[in-house]
């Protein structure tokens, strides 16, 4: 996939995530293009004929973004997948399974969950004035003492927001709420994963983007969310299908770098050191000799000064 | 293991008091001297005491699990944690502060001497007032005094400090308090503990 995009693309798609952070530069033309913040849009935009059918996309590919923290252009590598077109309750079901067994992979035997929410149930909850951000912000937090403060909020939200998320005790405190039918339903087909789902109304994204089932996972260890995902129908109407609906989500591998790298201690497992007087043949078969036991090998003339070795080899005066 | 960032300073001494009324004790953390990490063994537990500005970046960071945050902290940082609880104390307020006789002239654009820039921001553009932002990293109240700057917003406990520079409240912006913060992913994954700490501070509270 190529790295950049015309800038008006994202100006135009403005429910998009990416509204802010955005890298731009002109073309010899004068156009103004940006480096793609994102990968879902543009697979959205080549889809064609989705009535009646599911297309899936995997995608592996780096993105840029203006990192919020320290003002510094940052790359990104995004793995993800999407689906878009028909969107029922077997892709969704199908898409949750993926980011499972997705965290599975990656946690590497640590603990892992899935925090699934609807993020439609909330936003029907939510009053219709300028403050949504606010109690969103505050659901995110999981502030429920700032939520309490809130004049006339619709106590569902915090009942929701404080529900215990654990698997079997969350379909038991939802199933008799009408509008979360589907979602109940979807949590118990399932159930065979229910050690690492988490029903947690507090996980909240955009809601100008996404709609229905949002989800992320977490790693044990890491500390944000590593896999964030959910159902964006809006997008893709406003891209002219209009009966379809999509769903996907990102995994941020760049996270997983700081766990599990077994400490390496050591620049080389061997360091071989030669001189003027040693035949390269000699050399060459001393380095075959350790190459094939799988071991980090360095070849120097002298010993480098920071250079942190196992086992010293010296071949001078053969 | 749970990681706990307390704050130094005055609000740490309280939150010790407040843990220890729970029932979580950390041998020396009473008289700390220069030593920054303290063991709870029992409990399976460690604190370390952080300048209260950093508390938030230890637990958005997952250096630490949890941690005591005043809400001006938070409000200026923003970071993406969950707050857990009002522990109700360290009560005071932010306010924007001038000296007794300012006048506001709506037409300049208002010099606003701070320690909490991004606090003054959104706050005057929800007024949709232009200001300059002075950033300062202590004696704040001296900025109007000295005319470098028209107000000041700045955390008002008693008032005090204020009234010996002769200066005013004009507008609070916020009532704040210390609160008690969480790593999202360390709350999924240490949750028997945290909810724990969390049943003992509310029924001492």
């Amino acid at each position: 996939m190529g790295k950049f995009e015309e800038y008006d693309f994202y100006a135009k798609n403005k429910q998009s995530l990416i509204s802010q952070g955005v890298i731009t530069f002109t073309d010899i033309n004068g156009k103004l293009m940006a480096l793609k913040p994102d990968v879902t849009l543009s697979i959205i935009k080549h889809l064609r004929d989705l009535d009646n059918i599911t297309q899936k996309f995997f995608y592996d590919e780096k993105v840029y973004r203006v990192s919020k923290n320290h003002n510094a252009f940052k790359e990104i590598t995004q793995v993800g997948i999407e689906a878009a077109g028909v969107v029922d309750d077997y892709v969704i079901c199908e898409v949750l399974e993926l980011a499972i067994k997705s965290l599975n992979l990656i946690s590497n035997g640590r603990n892992f969950v899935l925090d699934i929410s609807n993020l439609s149930v909330i936003k029907n909850l939510l009053p219709d004035d300028f403050s949504q951000s606010e109690i969103l912000n505050l659901i995110a937090a999981k502030n429920i003492h700032g939520l309490k403060k809130i004049d006339g909020l619709n106590q569902n939200i915090i009942k929701l927001v404080e529900l215990n998320s654990d698997f079997d005790d969350a379909i038991k405190n939802l199933k008799n709420i009408a509008e979360l039918e589907n979602f109940v339903r979807i949590l118990e087909i399932l159930s065979e994963y229910k050690n690492n789902i988490r029903v947690d109304f507090s996980t909240t994204n955009d809601p100008n983007y996404y709609n229905g089932i949002i989800f992320k996972g977490f790693v044990d260890g890491v500390p944000e969310c590593v896999l964030s995902g959910g159902q964006y129908d809006y997008l893709i109407q406003s891209m002219g299908h209009k009966n379809s609906k999509a769903i996907g989500f990102a995994l941020y591998v760049d996270l997983l770098e700081n766990i599990d790298n077994p400490k390496n201690d050591y620049d080389a497992d061997i360091l071989i050191t030669y001189d003027e007087n040693t035949p390269v043949n000699k050399i060459r078969e001393c380095v075959k000799k350790y190459r094939g036991q799988n071991l980090n090998i360095a070849v120097q003339k002298i010993i480098p000064e920071n250079l942190k070795y196992k086992e010293l080899v010296r071949l001078q005066n053969a | 293991m749970l990681n706990i960032a307390f704050p130094k300073g005055r609000l740490g001494e309280r939150v010790r008091k407040l843990f220890a009324d729970a029932g979580y004790i950390f041998p020396g953390l009473e008289n700390p001297e220069r030593k920054l990490i303290f063991n709870n063994d029992l409990n399976n537990m460690r604190c370390f005491r952080v300048k209260p500005f950093d508390v938030p970046v230890y637990v958005e960071r997952g250096a630490a699990d949890i941690g005591v945050a005043g809400r001006d902290v938070l409000l200026e940082r923003n970071p993406d944690v969950y707050e857990l609880m009002d522990l109700n104390t360290g009560l005071c307020k932010m306010a924007v502060a001038a000296l007794n006789n300012f006048h506001d002239n709506p037409e300049k654009v208002l010099r606003v001497a701070t320690e909490f820039p991004e606090i003054a921001k959104n706050y005057y553009a929800s007024l949709g007032r232009d200001i300059d932002i002075i950033c300062l990293r202590g004696s704040v109240e001296i900025a109007p005094v000295l005319g470098l700057s028209d107000v000041i917003v700045d955390i008002v406990e008693t008032g005090s400090t204020l009234k010996a520079n002769n200066l005013k409240v004009i507008s609070v912006i916020s009532e704040l308090s210390a609160r008690l913060i969480a790593n999202k992913s360390a709350y999924k994954f240490k949750n028997d503990l945290i909810n724990q700490i969390m049943k003992g501070l509310n029924t001492n509270s």
